[in-house]
């Protein structure tokens, strides 16, 4: 029963969004191996890491030797979105017939592509299922993101460079297509061009502190206008 | 640039960060699963906290287009900035298909830089 769960996750996992997965990954390896990140790191890093903006962040700001601490604190701070999300799909998932440990392992399984899809598909299961259901899920993700990402970064080392740029600029026009059209709220839309000014400003003045400070003075600032705004017309 | 290290001290280099990097993103999802239950998810901080991760990936794909470094910086900043608009427009007119989005984005970008 609970394979069962677990293989209809892995399933489900070959889908549409597995698709966009697979491409953002591919672009993640083809940029990691123009910026002279060894294979290892990329397959570790989406196994561990399993986040892809905080694994460009990493990538890139490693790149330009940014201090170990800047990096720590701005991929701890891009993926503080998962305290919310795993906050809010435990209830999903919780059952009492399992032990409390195989929660902090489906844990790990939070990102935004398993995640969705179980707040929606996991009230349908029978609740004793949603744990293997989205630890599958999150498998097949994970299997998909490590096998394009190798692929990715192989196929970027063989291609000319005519056409290797275009793979190095998958994962970017990803973030940039998806982050407008995916915007709700008028709160995310402040804070996306408060961050998307203030990021390359910022890199004129500090590059290595840049994306760290880009998503701390933006995302300040953006917070504090929002207040203003509400207040001014509520 | 930090090519003129050694090997191996870019390997212990690496890992440090991507060992760092994890601990410090798995913080939160174990927060997660101890807090669940205990804490509201739409008070002010998390509203911050939104604010901050938006902020934050916005700002490093803005300058990653705008001011790149590598392969892509050799090629031109209205020809990445025309790429984006296209795989926008794309996306919207083939019925909100992300994949040929980030598809017609890249693979015009390509074709603009080897028209040029």
């Amino acid at each position: 029963m609970q394979s069962a769960a677990f293989r209809t996750g892995v399933r489900e996992s070959f889908g549409v969004p597995g698709g966009v997965l697979a491409a953002t990954y591919i672009g993640f390896g083809a940029l990691a191996f123009s910026g002279g990140i060894p294979v290892w790191v990329v397959i570790a890093s989406t196994i561990t890491i399993w986040a892809l903006p905080g694994q460009l962040v990493m990538v890139d700001m490693w790149q330009i030797g940014a201090p170990t601490i800047a990096i720590l604190l701005a991929v701890t701070l891009t993926n503080a979105r998962f305290l919310p999300m795993t906050v809010t799909v435990m209830p999903v998932i919780r059952d009492r017939g399992h032990p409390e440990w195989i929660y902090y392992v489906a844990a790990q399984c939070v990102a935004m592509s398993s995640w969705i899809i179980c707040m929606r598909r996991g009230p349908e299961l029978p609740a004793r299922e949603r744990v293997a259901y989205l630890g599958g899920l999150a498998a097949g993700f994970i299997a998909i993101g490590v096998v394009a990402a190798v692929v990715g970064y192989y196929i970027a080392e063989s291609i000319p460079p005519v056409m290797q740029i275009g793979m190095v600029f998958l994962a970017p026009v990803y973030f940039i297509i998806f982050l407008i059209v995916e915007v709700r709220t008028r709160l995310v839309a402040i804070a996306l061009a408060c961050g998307g000014i203030a990021g390359p400003l910022l890199y004129l003045l500090t590059p290595q502190w840049s994306v760290l400070l880009a998503g701390f003075i933006g995302g300040t600032l953006a917070y504090a206008l929002q207040r203003k705004l509400g207040r001014t017309r509520g | 640039m930090r090519c003129s290290e050694s090997w191996a001290a870019r390997v212990a280099d690496i890992g440090l960060v991507l060992l760092l990097s994890a601990l410090g993103t798995y913080l939160w999802r174990g927060l997660g699963v101890l807090l669940s239950g205990r804490i509201a998810v739409n008070g002010e901080f998390f509203t911050w906290v939104t604010c901050v991760t938006y902020a934050m990936i916005a700002g490093l794909v803005m300058r990653i287009v705008v001011m790149p470094s590598g392969l892509l910086a050799t090629s031109l900043t209205w020809h990445r900035l025309l790429a984006c608009a296209l795989g926008l427009a794309a996306y919207y007119a083939f019925r909100r298909n992300l994949l040929l989005a980030v598809t017609v984005g890249a693979g015009s970008l390509i074709v603009l830089n080897y028209l040029r």
